[in-house]
């Protein structure tokens, strides 16, 4: 972990707003677009976000340096967050499509705009927490091992289910 | 080739998700004031989004406070402040159904259940001794389970271990001054009977039956268990 963090961390547990600041300004776009792949709406996922932060700095003292990275743990809670409001507010009411068949009826693809545009509609349509592992994995560029922390899963599963979302996904693009 | 167009399709999805993630509007420029605020007001008002162990739950309203009930259609109304928290009368319901599922379990379970110890008159001969577990108050140690089942009294040839001895001893009254026990056998104390027929059931029987029922439930909670698994990783596995 950087210095500068670290310090911006002590600072936090001490209550002093720059060390919160610091963190916000840092992690703050992070955990929105996190929270945004379980709640499209920009002002929900920005709420949530909120309170992930309140959560976090309230729970500064539970943060241990030793066992992870403060972005991991920041996802984390937002992630719970996210995944809570879902089933609080029912915002998993978009149609979820277990599988993307339904796609292979479509006509031969030809440009790659046309891909992009329907690769980000079946993105759409799969559940939020296989959003956010997209999201995480080929946006954030996290580790597998990382991934697991944010969303408390085993890393074993956690890999077939990526490997089951990409293979739907790689057979859309290749219409 | 594989290789190749894993690598187009990787670079395809990263496009996707990056365009994705560019479509999502930066924070409100008061995004950092908003959670100090809401810091703020969490710490003036500390409102525990759980159930702490250090304020134990409360059905009944405290000074107006907690659950409050309707005078009319008994419906409870939460009231702000202190008191039963949010999702309490859940955790209660809980609690009460699990309570009473149990209970429910517990009569179906013996209910259906065949005692190993036959009815009266039945499986035991005319002169099997009772089967008298005896406890005594200054040894919690089972006594003179080969005992005729008279109270006389007098020592019993059985030893004081809890190891249930073979029956058919032997042996007369198995009481202690003093000692209290419990007849688990439906004949009647104080009978004559000396010697048992070997259909008549022992503590042993009972242990051995108890261990039985609970092998077979192991067996069948390991047998479920690997069948769910085997359907979990079965419905991961990539299609």
């Amino acid at each position: 972990m950087e210095e500068l963090e670290q310090r911006m961390i002590d600072a936090a547990r001490r209550g002093e707003p720059e060390g919160y600041r610091y963190l916000m300004s840092r992690y703050g776009r992070r955990v929105h677009l996190l929270v945004s792949q379980a709640i499209p709406d920009v002002r929900d996922a920005e709420e949530v976000a909120q309170d992930a932060f309140v959560r976090a700095f309230e729970r500064l003292e539970m943060f241990d340096e030793s066992r992870g990275a403060f972005g991991t743990w920041i996802g984390r809670i937002a992630y719970n967050l996210a995944m809570n409001a879902v089933r609080g507010r029912k915002l998993e009411e978009l149609e979820i499509l277990d599988n993307l068949d339904y796609l292979e009826e479509l006509e031969e693809l030809d440009t790659e705009a046309q891909r992009l545009a329907l690769l980000d509609e079946a993105i759409d349509r799969l559940r939020p927490e296989e959003r956010t592992l997209l999201h995480l994995r080929y946006y954030d560029g996290q580790s597998l091992q990382q991934i697991a922390e944010v969303m408390d899963v085993a890393a074993g599963p956690l890999a077939n289910r990526l490997q089951r979302i990409r293979q739907k996904l790689s057979k859309l693009i290749r219409l | 080739m594989k290789q190749t167009m894993d690598k187009q399709d990787d670079r395809l999805l990263r496009e996707a998700l990056q365009r994705r993630a560019d479509k999502v509007p930066a924070l409100s420029d008061d995004f950092e004031e908003r959670v100090l605020a809401k810091l703020q007001a969490h710490a003036a008002s500390p409102k525990p989004l759980s159930i702490s162990p250090q304020e134990p739950l409360s059905i009944s309203p405290r000074g107006g406070e907690g659950l409050s009930f309707k005078a009319h259609g008994a419906i409870a109304q939460k009231t702000e402040g202190e008191g039963l928290r949010r999702g309490g009368w859940r955790t209660w319901a809980w609690v009460a159904s699990v309570a009473a599922i149990l209970v429910i379990g517990f009569f179906v379970f013996q209910r259906e259940t065949p005692s190993p110890i036959p009815p009266r008159g039945e499986g035991i001969v005319p002169n099997v001794p009772s089967m008298v577990a005896e406890t005594t108050q200054s040894s919690p140690s089972l006594q003179g389970r080969a005992g005729g089942g008279s109270s006389s009294g007098q020592a019993s040839e059985s030893s004081a271990s809890t190891t249930p001895a073979p029956r058919g001893g032997q042996g007369r009254g198995s009481r202690a001054n003093g000692a209290s026990s419990i007849a688990i056998s439906p004949s009647p104390r104080g009978g004559q009977g000396e010697g048992v027929s070997a259909t008549a059931p022992t503590l042993a029987d009972l242990y051995a039956a108890i261990d039985q029922m609970t092998n077979e439930a192991i067996e069948e909670a390991d047998r479920l268990m690997a069948e769910a698994l085997v359907r979990e990783y079965t419905d991961d596995e990539p299609s």
